[in-house]
């Protein structure tokens, strides 16, 4: 399997404060990463560094053996860092056709005067409304979907991802992750645990109450929590 | 080519200029327009559209970047400063249509010796569309034009008597309709500092980090 995206030892600060520290892992090509944390913890910073908009302060970023912003002329890629990145002024029905060109809405209305959840979903439909596309990073996307809405977005990230795309999306909710992901990024302060889905159970995909299990391990400091945190970091970087 | 075309596509669904600054132009040259059909021995009308400028170009490209507002044109692999490009010349084109329109009606009314197109016009021009993008583009909408406009305002009723060539590139309203030939002390320092500002602020663009306002 391709390795479509690498990160190796980012670490990321903002001016002296730690916002991310120590990074690491690969991610194929048809395989998705879940990104939790809780508010706060960095995980808008990381996506944003994957895009190249934020320079590692050290440490690499690759996307198919490029870094970011060469990366991006060559493989196509989906962000979308939430509706508020939305240009209020902007007509929905003319936002929409910037995507690929298709209509994803008639409303002429500006953006602004849609309800939250209609925006985001308006600019997640833009954002992935590429094909094909290699990557998608997305940042907390079902914030303020409604039911039928996050239905449509975990199914088109499955569809993406069976296709081919490498997903790395984040969320601060266990549930919305669930079952996604081949593996975990878990964002605690000045550190970050990667897990596995098969690490947290053998048995099919993972559910919402064992990845909530695993974070509130991670988050005490158990004994339990260090041996996790110790075996999780030795399969650090071995997920492609 | 593809990316460029892009680009302007999306700054028509983004536009760098409101609507509302765009009906002013319009105003403004309409006024501006009859003024010069009226009288054709200066290029007075452009007073009102050089400011203007200077406020429509003011788009505090990093401020909108930091919303936002352009990561669709990043993750489609956009260079930074090809995107700070296209913003640029799409917001400075507004006031550019309406000082062609003022020397073509001049020219349409009066014929030759056309103050729209003296060297002193198209200098207030360059600077007017450059240095207020420039300035801004690490700060706030408008910021360009409101600092330049209180550097302006201190150079005329500050107290302190500056040389004529110091006051002529800090106001360069005074330079509409003149000929700067045999001014090189002039035209060599406001070229100059329209294009150093330019590239100083794209430099930036190309080298600094693009947060997301609200993000950690």
């Amino acid at each position: 399997m391709t390795t479509a995206l690498s990160v190796r030892d980012l670490t990321l600060r903002y001016g002296r404060r730690l916002v991310l520290g120590n990074v690491s892992f690969d991610l194929g090509a048809g395989q998705s990463l879940g990104v939790l944390g809780s508010n706060g913890a960095g995980k808008t910073t990381l996506l944003r560094s994957l895009i190249g908009c934020l320079s590692p302060t050290t440490g690499e970023i690759r996307i198919n053996g490029l870094l970011p912003r060469d990366a991006l002329r060559r493989t196509a890629v989906a962000y979308f860092a939430g509706e508020a990145t939305l240009p209020g002024f902007a007509r929905a029905a003319q936002w929409g056709a910037l995507g690929a060109g298709d209509v994803i809405t008639v409303d002429r209305r500006p953006l602004r005067a849609l309800s939250r959840g209609t925006r985001q979903l308006v600019g997640l439909r833009t954002a992935l409304g590429r094909h094909p596309l290699g990557l998608v990073i997305l940042d907390e996307p079902w914030e303020g979907l409604d039911a039928d809405a996050a239905r449509w977005l975990t199914a088109t990230l499955e569809a993406k991802r069976d296709r081919g795309a490498a997903i790395v999306v984040s969320s601060h909710r266990v549930d919305d992750l669930a079952g996604l992901c081949d593996a975990y990024l878990i964002l605690l302060p000045h550190q970050a645990v990667l897990m596995a889905a098969h690490e947290i159970t053998q048995d099919g995909p993972v559910a919402a109450a064992q990845l909530a299990a695993v974070l509130e391990d991670l988050a005490g400091a158990s004994p339990h929590a260090s041996r996790r945190l110790r075996e999780s970091n030795r399969h650090n970087g071995a997920l492609a | 080519m593809t990316d460029l075309r892009y680009a302007v596509r999306y700054f028509h669904v983004v536009p760098p200029v409101s609507r509302l600054m765009v009906i002013s132009f319009g105003v403004l040259t309409t006024a501006g327009g009859l003024l010069t059909v009226a009288d054709g021995t200066n290029a007075s009308a452009a007073v009102p559209i050089l400011v203007l400028q200077a406020f429509g170009v003011s788009t505090g490209f990093a401020v909108l970047a930091r919303r936002g507002y352009f990561d669709l044109l990043v993750a489609r692999g956009l260079p930074r400063v090809r995107i700070a490009v296209v913003q640029w010349v799409l917001a400075a084109m507004p006031g550019l249509c309406c000082w062609a329109v003022l020397g073509a009606t001049h020219a349409l009314n009066h014929g030759g010796g056309n103050p729209f197109i003296q060297s002193g016009t198209v200098v207030a021009f360059l600077m007017a569309s450059t240095i207020p993008w420039a300035v801004s583009v690490g700060l706030p909408r408008f910021s360009g034009a409101i600092g330049w406009l209180l550097v302006a305002a201190q150079a005329d009723f500050g107290g302190v008597i500056w040389p004529d060539s110091v006051h002529d590139v800090i106001v360069p309203v005074v330079l509409l309709g003149t000929d700067l030939g045999h001014r090189l002390e002039v035209l060599t320092p406001a070229v100059m500092l329209s294009l150093v500002s330019m590239t100083l602020a794209l430099v930036w663009v190309h080298r600094s980090d693009i947060r997301l306002e609200a993000a950690q």
